[in-house]
């Protein structure tokens, strides 16, 4: 029996969260456990709807008519913060962002790279070095 | 010149107000506060960078700037966490129910939530020139309270 298949290019997808993100009815499920990210497809989607390959960064996803078949799941390895080690992104999604972003921007004023930090620890460096020169001439002061 | 939030952490108490404020006006904070050591508190919020990674790497166009200050469609917007992960201070944006939310300088009122509530004047809203002018003012006024008591900065 034919019906509306679901393709990703497995070459292609990045493992970002858009396609899971805008499923209006959910059959796109994305879980991040252990290190890594599983994106889990369906393999029919017999809604009237073209979300999740008009949302994809990659144009990564093609929805098809063919036989009935079932779905599947792909897996990315999530890269570890390098400061505090927590799993935040997947290697494709760095990629696209390193080359997205200027190389001149991907490092901070002092050379640092920030891209390989987690979204936290960069929060947590930024409020660190924000506040140095003010814990500096409060050293003195009464607390 | 279009105008944005600017915050002297010298003058922060860590009151939270600002993200109680902002979380009153959009159901949800945009504006952090943090204590480091306990000595100093320091709000983070979006920083309307002049070269905004964010705004590059939004495919959708749901971000984007203009004159200075960055716009957010949400209707554009696919939840992909791009942005997310394109911010180098972790702060301007969040994922939340598979959509971004970042604080958009309260476009719908005059004068941003978290400047109009934060009673030790720490935010400041106002055109980067004049902002600059004020912070040099604060610093000049505090220099000359430490000469004049003579303790050392």
């Amino acid at each position: 029996m034919k019906k509306r298949l679901l393709t990703v290019d497995e070459e292609k997808c990045i493992g970002c969260r858009a396609c899971s993100a805008v499923c209006p009815v959910d059959l796109i499920r994305l879980s991040d456990e252990d290190g890594v990210r599983k994106i889990d497809f369906p393999g029919i989607c017999d809604e009237d709807c073209q979300e999740c390959a008009r949302a994809c960064p990659e144009d990564a996803i093609v929805l098809v008519f063919g036989e009935v078949r079932p779905g599947f799941v792909l897996s990315f390895d999530l890269v570890p913060c390098q400061r505090c080690g927590a799993p935040f992104v997947t290697y494709g999604v760095m990629d696209r962002l390193g080359n997205t972003i200027p190389k001149e921007l991907q490092t901070d004023a002092f050379g640092a790279s920030w891209m390989t930090l987690c979204p936290r620890c960069r929060r947590s460096a930024e409020r660190d070095r924000a506040a140095k020169t003010l814990l500096v001439s409060r050293r003195g002061t009464q607390v | 010149m279009s105008k944005t939030v600017y915050a002297d952490i010298s003058r922060c108490i860590a009151c939270h107000a600002c993200e109680v404020a902002c979380e009153k006006a959009h159901g949800a904070a945009k504006i952090f506060v943090d204590v480091v050591r306990d000595r100093a508190s320091v709000p983070v919020s979006c920083c309307q960078c002049e070269k905004a990674t964010c705004v590059m790497v939004c495919y959708p166009g749901a971000l984007s700037q203009d004159n200075g200050s960055i716009t957010f469609d949400p209707d554009r917007c696919t939840g992909c966490d791009l942005c997310v992960l394109a911010c180098p201070f972790g702060a301007a944006v969040q994922l939340e129910q598979n959509a971004v939310r970042r604080c958009d300088l309260c476009s719908e009122r005059e004068v941003p939530a978290c400047v109009v509530t934060c009673p030790s004047q720490a935010l400041i809203w106002d055109d980067v020139e004049s902002i600059s002018r004020e912070i040099r003012k604060r610093a000049a006024a505090e220099m000359g309270r430490s000469l004049a008591s003579g303790r050392v900065l």
